[in-house]
């Protein structure tokens, strides 16, 4: 297609510029032509003044000789005066032509007049002193003169008509050959200029059709090839018009995907592109074809649907578009389960117009999204605490510019002498109207955001530092810092991570970066080669809530790891026989690579002894100790840990 | 080189190559071994002369049928029959001389047409007739070596008349001798007035009346001239008028000759037979080797003939043999130096 578009183009340039040069031929020719004329017609009347002078010139001649007859009859003066006149009477007009024409026989012919007219003078002075032998021989000679010149005249005459003959037939050849040059250049230049024409006719097609493709393309998403928030938002407009016309509802459900994030980052963007398309797919299947289904920009559609009854029949249609929305999906071979949630806003109730409708639609996804609720109808008693859910990440921005989160750590302890293996940083939130935040208060929001990343860095930052001083103050504490999985996808964490233990001066051993066995479910080959890279800095690798995603037993044995924390759910039921195997398997599995085997959720002695039975190497937990400001950790520390944490355990444990 | 440059450069070269292609054409042009000259006065001197160069020439060549023709006097309008009968006998080439080229030239141009090779002899071809090459004296040189071989029989200071005649006025050939030789008196005798060209007339008795009268009546003329071959008329006034004056003409006929060797007559040769003879080897070359013939001005000097030098011409022209063999070496000297001796046409430099 391009190809073709490039040679018309190419043809066309070559038919432009033969066409002007063609033109620019016929022009000249045109011009040529002119001139040619103009020059022919110059030429033709010298031409004829000079034929015209010759006739003059063979008049006179003749006038002399008549008069010359005349002069030998006569007998008085009066009849021979007319010669005396008519002597010399061609010289005026030779010497014109002298001027004027270029025959070099006419020096010969001058020459011979001046002998005739001498010759004659001659005459008429023998004829004065009544000398008639005299009087007759130079008649003689006159008439020989006159004879000379006379055929010289007739000749010049002739030569004369003959130029012009040779003159016009010349530039009657050449006038032909113009007229073949110019008929030829013109029909070569009617073909360029029709293809030209057809060239042209062929670029204003297509032109069409690319300002139909641009009116398409400026309307509808690239990706999924439905309506984007443009055409939505004038349909919206259309709708709301007719609506208010006939006094009608108009929903419009606002939809996002749940985790689509995640899909993104642990399966690359090629799957989350598969996953939007079978999304817009889906919901066009599950609309009439009155609705507009619209893609707003990453993971959000909207449905706009122009006639609703109210909006408890919106909220069915919602229900009824999820159904048949989040169902597994096929992406190249991987499995995605789809998950979404739907806002719903009607036209006119709680909204006057589209801008409200479009923000209540909003506000309502939000909060199903918020709610786990799945479809949510726009309810107006809702909508200031959802402004302020909205507001949260404005406000976590704040805190991170103004340092009110806080880490508060969780000692571990080693099972075998309860000495202190390593503490566990946990974030919270120093909010300053509301008071102390947990993380499930206000991480679940961030890690959906695009602050995740730099939330990570800076959690990474507070970890780091406080590690600093606590081998400062003596202390050799090693801490660990949750990862989330869109950190682990970020390939400048290792990066960040070795710039700020070469900050702060602390050993890469003594950092433990844990992430959820979920995390590790992206890419096997980009998770183990980012996790290498961590490994590289001398960074410990912790897998966390170990037993709650699907890992293999193949894929764990080719994770570079170095931890192993073992989720809660198991270890809170460790004391039972199911359980307690479970968790003794992961610990012999453990102890097989080489692993450290943490048990988390610790929370009494039953636990703790069952816990250090199967295995786990490390403990955590509540009945070991609560999670602690940085002072206060250094502090029991300080107090003696390790009798105080053994007495702590004994305590529990009697 | 840029693109559009290329298309423009290519557009001017196929637009100009069009055009150009439809301006010019080439006649194939047929070849035969029959050539032919055609001349006018065939029984005068000049006109055998030619005819008998150009037989030789042919024959020197070999290997073609010639014929040479023409009129017994000066006649153009017969001249022109046997021409446009010549283009259907001898297609091969046909070289003319005539008096009245203009008359000739329509018969040229269609023969032309045809493809048949063309030489104009002696005389310059007209612009109409396609002729591309003439053999020819420079006859205002001509007309100057006479003057100044007459010249150089009188002082310097010399005061009076020389009378020119001139047997065909408005011939351009004799008008062009008579040019030549008032041109040359002016220069070398600034003090002498010259008379003519008179018509002298063509037919001998006319012609020797015509010379009669005016010596009669120019008693005190210091010399006769005629552009042609009037050596015959000119002597004999001379002679019955025991004349002091000075007698030229422009011939080198076996009387002429004889003249010159009695003191006389001065006369200067156009070498006609010379002419002929080259045309004569060119036609042929054509017809049988295909060269074709050159585009221009073959000139063919004359050579002056005075009582010094006069009896080498008398064994040249002892026979027709040694007068050949005299021309052969000419023609020889001509062609093999052809640049030396080529010129435009006249009309075309």
């Amino acid at each position: 297609m391009m190809r073709g578009w490039i040679q018309r183009r190419r043809l066309t340039q070559a038919a432009a510029i033969f066409l002007i040069v063609g033109l620019f031929a016929l022009g000249s020719i045109a011009l040529w032509s002119f001139t040619e004329t103009t020059r022919t017609a110059a030429s033709v009347r010298q031409m004829n003044a000079v034929s015209d002078n010759w006739g003059l010139v063979s008049q006179s001649v003749g006038l002399e000789y008549e008069t010359l007859v005349d002069f030998l009859k006569a007998d008085d003066e009066m009849g021979r005066a007319p010669l005396l006149s008519a002597i010399g009477s061609a010289r005026p007009v030779l010497e014109w032509l002298k001027q004027n024409d270029d025959q070099p026989a006419l020096a010969n012919l001058d020459a011979t007049y001046e002998t005739y007219t001498t010759t004659l003078w001659q005459l008429v002075q023998a004829q004065h002193v009544n000398d008639p032998d005299a009087v007759n021989l130079w008649a003689q000679q006159a008439e020989m003169a006159s004879s000379s010149l006379r055929r010289q005249v007739s000749s010049m005459v002739s030569r004369e008509r003959l130029s012009v003959d040779v003159y016009l037939s010349k530039v009657e050849a050449r006038n032909k050959r113009a007229r073949v040059a110019a008929s030829i250049i013109g029909g070569t230049d009617l073909a360029l200029a029709l293809i030209c024409t057809f060239v042209l006719l062929a670029y204003q097609r297509g032109i069409e059709r690319q300002a139909d493709e641009s009116k398409h393309q400026a309307a509808h998403d690239n990706l999924t090839g439905i309506a984007n928030r443009a055409l939505l938002n004038q349909r919206v407009e259309q709708a709301l018009v007719t609506a208010t016309a006939r006094g009608g509802s108009v929903g419009l459900l606002l939809l996002d995907l749940n985790k689509f994030k995640e899909v993104n980052d642990t399966l690359g963007h090629h799957q989350g592109d598969l996953l939007l398309q079978t999304v817009a797919t889906r919901l066009g299947e599950a609309s009439r074809d009155s609705d507009t289904v619209a893609r707003l920009g990453g993971d959000e559609f909207a449905v706009l649907l122009p006639e609703v009854a109210n909006p408890a029949a919106l909220a069915a249609v919602a229900q009824r578009l999820l159904t048949h929305l989040q169902r597994p999906a096929e992406l190249d071979g991987v499995t995605v389960d789809v998950r979404a949630s739907i806002g719903c806003s009607v036209f006119p109730e709680f909204s006057a117009d589209a801008g409200e409708l479009l923000q209540h639609a909003d506000i309502a996804m939000y909060e199903a999204k918020r709610g786990r609720l799945g479809t949510k109808v726009y309810d107006p008693n809702t909508d200031s605490q959802t402004t302020e859910g909205l507001g949260l990440l404005a406000e976590f921005l704040a805190a991170l510019d103004t340092n009110q989160l806080i880490l508060h750590y969780q000692p571990k302890v080693y099972a075998a002498t309860g000495e202190i293996a390593g503490v566990e940083a946990l974030v919270r939130w120093q909010h300053p109207r509301r008071g102390l935040l947990q993380p499930a208060e206000f991480l679940p929001a961030i890690e959906e955001s695009e602050l995740v990343v730099q939330t990570a860095a800076h959690i990474l930052r507070m970890a780091v530092s406080q590690a600093r001083r606590w081998s400062d103050a003596g202390l050799d504490l090693p801490v660990s810092v949750n990862i989330s999985a869109r950190c682990l996808a970020d390939l400048k964490l290792p990066e960040t991570v070795g710039a700020l233990l070469a900050e702060y001066g602390v050993r890469p051993s003594r950092l433990t970066l844990e992430f959820t066995e979920v995390a590790l479910t992206g890419d096997p080959e980009e998770v183990v080669a980012q996790l290498g890279r961590l490994r590289a800095y001398g960074v410990r690798v912790s897998i966390d809530d170990f037993g709650t995603g699907y890992s293999s037993l193949s894929y764990l044995g080719t994770l570079p790891l170095d931890e192993v924390k073992i989720d809660r759910s198991f270890i809170a039921e460790v004391t039972d026989e199911r359980s307690h195997a479970i968790v003794q398997a992961i610990a012999r599995l453990g102890q097989a690579f080489h692993w450290d085997i943490v048990a988390e959720g610790i929370e009494d002695q039953s636990t703790c002894t069952a816990a250090a039975d199967a295995g786990c190497t490390v403990l955590q937990g509540f009945a070991i100790h609560d999670p602690v400001p940085a002072e206060d950790l250094a502090a029991w520390v300080a107090a003696g840990a390790r009798a105080r944490v053994t007495g702590v355990h004994h305590a529990q444990i009697g | 080189m840029k693109p559009i440059i290329r298309y423009g450069v290519a557009a001017t070269v196929v637009l100009a190559g069009t055009s150009l292609a439809a301006c010019s054409s080439e006649p194939d042009r047929p070849r035969s071994n029959k050539i032919a000259v055609v001349v006018v006065g065939a029984k005068q001197g000049f006109g055998a002369e030619m005819m008998d160069g150009f037989t030789a020439g042919a024959e020197q060549v070999g290997g073609v049928e010639v014929r040479a023709t023409g009129t017994d006097l000066v006649d153009g309008p017969r001249q022109v029959e046997i021409f446009e009968g010549l283009t259907a006998t001898h297609p091969g080439g046909i070289t003319a001389f005539s008096f009245t080229p203009d008359m000739l030239a329509p018969a040229q141009a269609a023969a032309d047409k045809k493809g048949i090779p063309l030489i104009a002899l002696d005389t310059p071809p007209s612009p109409s007739s396609n002729v591309e090459l003439m053999v020819a004296n420079d006859n205002v040189e001509l007309g100057r070596q006479l003057a100044a071989t007459i010249a150089g029989q009188l002082p310097p200071t010399s005061k009076g008349t020389i009378v020119v005649g001139t047997q065909s006025p408005g011939a351009q050939v004799l008008d062009q001798r008579a040019q030549g030789i008032r041109d040359e008196f002016a220069k070398l005798l600034p003090g002498v007035t010259v008379l003519g060209p008179l018509d002298t007339k063509q037919d001998p008795g006319q012609n020797l009346k015509a010379w009669r009268l005016l010596v009669k009546a120019n008693k005190n003329a210091l010399a006769f001239l005629g552009t042609g071959e009037e050596a015959e008329s000119l002597v004999e006034v001379r002679r019955e008028t025991k004349g002091s004056w000075l007698a030229g003409a422009v011939t080198s006929a076996p009387d002429a000759l004889l003249a010159v060797k009695d003191g006389d007559l001065l006369t200067v040769s156009a070498e006609y037979r010379t002419e002929g003879m080259v045309a004569g080897r060119l036609q042929a070359r054509y017809a049988t080797t295909g060269e074709r013939l050159p585009t221009g001005w073959i000139m063919v000097p004359g050579l002056p003939i005075t009582e010094e030098n006069v009896n080498e011409f008398l064994t040249r022209d002892a026979s027709t043999t040694s007068s050949n063999a005299w021309s052969r070496t000419m023609t020889d000297t001509i062609l093999n130096d052809l640049k030396k001796y080529l010129r435009p046409l006249p009309g075309d430099s």
